[in-house]
């Protein structure tokens, strides 16, 4: 079957040394900056990217990859030792997790995080590969129009599921979709929007912008109110779950799977929505619901699945499409971009080996996460003990060096000021910013469709009407946006769409 | 009046930032045809897009509830000291080199919180040799540990 010989072929690519070192070095770091309290896995993401820059594009996803799941893990450790969330994301977790480790079940708890998440990857993994090939098929017969219509979905998703005003996650997708166009256009080769400066001509640099406005901007954030030093640390305690604890969680992780997996590939915060949701669910149809919310195990268990399952689904229609459902993939985009390869239908076929190594790496390093991080335990439960004052000296310094290595320029750090700036006092004035850094990343591609489809159609703009795909893609555009911005659907987002701490 | 001053001031300047590059779009760049796009014309149609949206928001700020207690209590001074920092990082790394130039972003950074000088100094080392230790012997980025100091 052609599916297995390609998660062979995935194998083989994962699990060559180098590989296997990189998916090591992703989920490691991103799992011990995501502990940080205070940091949230898109902060943790971006402030690690400019760290694989220099890789080959493989190790480079693969690594990205791992700092993704790794940081939502490490999130999660946090969220259940110290009850910080170190996003909204792992907010669910704290509910039970934390009162697990009140009362001295800090291990089990662990356990059934790492656990579930594990189950929830590797059926996630088996998905992406099941359903990867059949959705590129599809894709292939896309035509510029379909998929100027498919970014404009994207981007209107982005759009319609940002928490603040619609009116301002419009603007802040124009606005990226503008500082996306900076540099040289590739058609006429005219520099654009460079201000006369020789370093725009290459564009802004993703990264840059990412660790700017994500990672400085949240550790500015977190000044705001009291700043204290280390937060009290629950002991671990056993880490080996009863066979009790085992047999309650495996339902919840079942159930958590099956709505994260949905959730992730839809565009949006899948991972966030999917771990709120799942928890209530659980609540509901567990015979222990009464427990929820006083240290039921199946907490833990349904959310940490969900979670992980969204996260990994997210990666379809980025993998399939070439198409971000969030800002993390958007992210990868921008890291793949970078490496010269354009994500899309054609990188199965062009690069399968990226492709399919990509997807077994998944699960490498999802059985990584529970091998070797459980063990390493005792060394995050030290990290949360460092004092603030410690920490932010050095995020700060990395976070400069890191952006300086894009492009050994003292430059980059100028976008690295302006992007932070901007990122805090966005947020603060009410503008989200996934449409924004989605906009960014999508600039240029829109561009590019819009300008083929206009060129093939000669010049006709009814043609995204005329190609049904085309057309049944923009009406669910627009009936998204206006959707999401009726008023009643407004209350709605602000109760789901909890913005990002 | 106005209720919203965040809204009126951002509504305000995206609409300049809209209308810079809607200026620059049509006066620098060709526009081209629908049929021949040229590099001026999407950025002339989304520049646009932006002043639309930029004066909406700006508009709205008369109207809805008052809100002004959200810029009350902003953490300036942590945003003063990164800004330093990130800025000294900029200015000084090529003639300090990287130690000393991340001791002082340490020290910097470090200023957003109180803290003992025998604290402050032995983050300031810490960091830097951390920093020079991974960056520079372990990846090998091509920086001068302590550089020329000519400014």
């Amino acid at each position: 079957m052609d599916l297995v010989n390609n998660i062979i072929l995935g194998l083989q690519v994962a699990s060559s040394p180098e590989n296997l070192l990189y998916c090591f070095i992703g989920v490691l770091l991103g799992t011990l900056v995501g502990v940080l309290p205070g940091l949230g896995t898109l902060a943790t993401v971006a402030m690690l990217l400019p760290l694989t820059y220099s890789l080959e594009p493989t190790a480079a996803l693969i690594m990205l990859a791992g700092i993704y799941y790794g940081s939502q893990y490490g999130g999660s450790t946090t969220a259940i030792l110290v009850n910080l969330p170190g996003e909204a994301a792992s907010a669910v977790t704290t509910l039970d997790g934390y009162q697990m480790a009140r009362a001295g079940r800090a291990g089990a708890a662990l356990a059934a995080a790492a656990l579930s998440s594990f189950f929830a990857g590797t059926v996630a993994t088996i998905l992406i590969a099941a359903v990867a090939k059949p959705l590129t098929s599809l894709a292939l017969s896309f035509g510029p129009a379909e998929y100027f219509a498919l970014t404009m979905l994207g981007l209107v998703s982005a759009i319609a599921l940002s928490s603040g005003s619609v009116l301002k996650a419009i603007a802040m997708a124009l606005l990226g979709l503008l500082l996306g166009l900076t540099g040289t256009d590739l058609y006429t080769a005219m520099p654009r929007f460079t201000f006369g400066l020789l370093e725009l001509e290459q564009g802004i640099d993703v990264a840059a912008i990412a660790v700017g406005a994500f990672g400085i901007a949240e550790i500015l954030r977190n000044f705001e109110g009291k700043v204290d030093d280390a937060p009290q640390v629950s002991n671990v305690g056993r880490l080996m779950p009863t066979r009790e604890d085992l047999r309650r969680i495996i339902g919840p992780a079942i159930r958590g799977t099956g709505l994260g997996s949905l959730l992730g590939v839809l565009p949006g915060s899948g991972a966030l929505l999917a771990s709120f949701m799942s928890y209530n669910i659980e609540r509901r149809l567990s015979p222990n619901g009464y427990e929820f919310g006083k240290g039921a195990i199946e907490g833990v268990a349904a959310p940490e699945a969900a979670n992980n399952a969204a996260a990994q689904t997210s990666f379809i229609p980025m993998l399939a499409l070439g198409l971000p459902s969030n800002v993390v993939m958007a992210l990868m985009i921008g890291a793949l971009m970078i490496q010269g390869i354009t994500p899309g239908p054609n990188v199965v076929t062009s690069q399968p080996g990226l492709f399919w190594g990509l997807i077994a790496s998944m699960w490498i390093g999802n059985l990584m996460l529970v091998v070797l991080n459980l063990p390493l335990i005792g060394i995050w439960v030290r990290l949360l003990t460092v004092p603030t004052w410690v920490l932010y000296p050095a995020i700060v310094a990395v976070c400069c060096i890191g952006v300086y290595s894009l492009n050994n320029s003292t430059f980059s750090i100028y976008i690295l000021i302006a992007s932070s700036l901007f990122g805090y006092f966005a947020t603060k004035a009410g503008y989200e910013l996934p449409p924004f850094i989605l906009g960014f990343i999508l600039g240029p591609m829109v561009e590019e469709y819009l300008r083929k489809a206009m060129s093939l159609s000669g010049g006709d703009p009814t043609v995204f009407l005329t190609h049904p795909i085309s057309a049944g893609l923009l009406a669910v555009a627009v009936a998204v946006l206006v959707f999401s911005a009726l008023p009643k659907i407004k209350m709605r987002r602000k109760e789901i769409f909890v913005p990002e701490d | 009046m106005i209720r919203k001053m965040h809204d009126a001031l951002s509504g305000l300047l995206i609409a300049s930032v809209g209308g810079l590059y809607l200026w620059k779009s049509v006066t620098e760049l060709d526009i081209g045809t629908p049929f021949n796009m040229g590099a001026g014309y999407l950025p002339m149609l989304i520049s646009f897009g932006l002043v639309l949206v930029g004066a909406v928001i700006s508009f709205n700020s008369t109207k809805g509830t008052p809100q002004t207690e959200k810029f009350a209590n902003l953490p300036w001074r942590a945003i003063v000291c990164v800004f330093a920092a990130m800025l000294a990082f900029a200015l000084l790394l090529h003639q300090a080199g990287l130690f000393p130039t991340v001791a002082v972003v340490s020290i910097l950074a470090g200023l957003a919180s109180s803290q003992r000088l025998i604290q402050r100094i032995s983050v300031a080392i810490g960091v830097a040799l951390f920093c020079t230790i991974i960056f520079y012997f372990v990846i090998g980025l091509p920086v001068t540990v302590i550089g020329n100091w000519r400014f």
